[in-house]
């Protein structure tokens, strides 16, 4: 299984909405298994995938991610406890005869605190809270690798305990950003945090940035040549439009649609986006 | 296949696919389910009799879409290691449904021509055993069900002291939680 982590400094660059199309896209062009882990404690990735009501559940039932944590004392505790299995609603997944599938261990608010938590307490344990959360994820993420082809990582904005160890154990980073320029300078400052020793993809030149909302005008197209210029860019850019905005709402637990009618118009570029990333990641 | 490997260690993976792929295929296409699976093997007194330990057990509590009530289900798992595989083994599970609603037997399997799957297949489909088997106990995607388990009554209180001597407090608190608020399984 690889480990693909969904990173950037800045928030509301698109880092959900990419995990979500990514993920869906990859497994059903590719047909592959992809694991699905919201690291953000806004759960926004979550969701998504489950609506605002199966992600209440999943909370009030203990089935999230905060609770897996939780559970650490335990020596017992399965990440396999907490996933969704198909936690997708796009019909044409379900409908498959390949293995492609996209399953989810959702994110829960009150993650926010227990990471903090977590690490003060292994900080007072005289370890190293990073190495220990990313050894507890790859571990964990291990166990269960014989049966998914790809780990995606939805991480929180900024460098939060769980993003640093999500940085630390993934094989690709995939940076969505917006052309504008405060996002490209955030995207500065990730790539040289990354490079100086947190992210060893990044090291490595396994960074790759895609730009998932693009609205079109002099600033941002000059932007984009910068990003293009500076980046392991990945094409195409996808379009703004409304079609994303409505494929980011499931509107009810047990809703379900096709990826035409849940990406509409923006099938072909998310399609192309997922093949093209795919090659450097297969 | 994990040739070799003792039974103990097969339990972690069949756990993994009883979570991740077996719980799916239960679950009603509409809505929520809550699930737990545990590790039962050394769970649980053996006054009750031979053969009164299911290997893995899952609790299993779901709605129906135009159902009234919730409904529970428990699901008992038997897991047997290569060599060990016999009509036996299928006797085994059954003694399970005294006090599981559903009982399977989980075994690895090279091929559909071993010599020991059609009578354990067959007994398997006499007593209403369910039986899973897997090529590669690390991939959940290897895992096949061939016969499905009928379903059994066993007498609340079995299920009820079954429950309590197998799971354990966190998972029967959660339990209660969801029982105690229906109106989580709505959609």
């Amino acid at each position: 299984m690889k480990i693909l982590a969904i990173s950037n400094l800045k928030g509301g660059v698109g880092k959900s909405t990419s995990t979500m199309f990514l993920s869906e896209h990859i497994a059903l062009y590719l047909d592959k298994r992809i694991l699905v882990l919201d690291l953000d404690p806004q759960a926004n990735c979550s969701a998504m995938f489950l609506s605002t009501k199966g992600l209440t559940h999943a909370h009030e039932t203990s089935s999230t991610l905060l609770h897996f944590f939780i559970g650490l004392g335990n020596s017992n505790v399965r990440l396999s406890s907490y996933i969704r299995s198909s936690a997708s609603d796009v019909v044409d997944l379900k409908k498959l005869r390949g293995v492609a599938r996209v399953d989810l261990v959702p994110s829960d608010i009150g993650l926010y605190f227990v990471e903090h938590e977590l690490t003060k307490a292994i900080l007072n344990q005289g370890r190293d809270p990073d190495e220990f959360l990313a050894a507890c994820l790859k571990r964990q993420l291990e166990a269960i690798g014989a049966s998914y082809d790809l780990a995606i990582l939805d991480c929180a904005p900024g460098f939060s305990p769980l993003t640093r160890a999500a940085l630390r154990i993934a094989d690709f980073v995939v940076s969505p950003t917006i052309a504008d320029e405060v996002s490209v300078r955030s995207l500065k400052e990730f790539t040289k945090r990354g490079m100086g020793g947190i992210c060893p993809a990044i090291q490595n030149g396994r960074h790759y940035v895609i730009v998932p909302i693009f609205s079109s005008n002099w600033q941002t197209k000059r932007m984009l040549e910068y990003i293009k210029g500076e980046y392991k860019f990945v094409e195409p850019r996808i379009g703004y439009s409304v079609d994303i905005i409505r494929a980011a709402e499931r509107i009810r637990v047990d809703s379900e649609r096709s990826l035409r009618e849940k990406y509409n118009g923006s099938v072909k570029d998310i399609r192309r986006l997922a093949e093209r990333l795919s090659e450097y990641i297969f | 296949m994990l040739l070799g490997v003792p039974e103990k260690e097969l339990y972690e993976h069949v756990a993994h696919y009883i979570e991740i792929r077996f719980s799916e295929g239960i679950r009603p296409r509409h809505g929520p389910l809550f699930r737990r699976v545990e590790i039962t093997a050394l769970k649980g007194d053996m006054g009750s009799g031979k053969w009164t330990r299911p290997d893995l057990c899952m609790l299993s509590l779901w709605r129906y879409k135009y159902g009234t009530h919730l409904n529970l289900d428990v699901y008992g798992f038997e897991v047997k290691k290569s060599g060990k595989i016999g009509v036996d083994a299928v006797h085994e599970t059954l003694a399970h449904t005294r006090l599981v609603n559903y009982a399977y037997l989980t075994v690895p399997c090279a091929s559909d021509d071993e010599d020991w799957l059609p009578p354990v297949l067959e007994s398997c489909n006499l007593h209403g055993v369910g039986l899973i088997t897997f090529l590669d106990v690390r991939n959940v995607n290897s895992f096949r069900i061939i016969t499905s388990a009928k379903r059994f009554d066993p007498s609340p209180n079995a299920l009820d002291n079954f429950i309590k001597t197998r799971f354990s407090d966190p998972v029967r608190s959660e339990l209660l939680k969801c029982i105690r608020t229906p109106s989580l399984f709505d959609l």
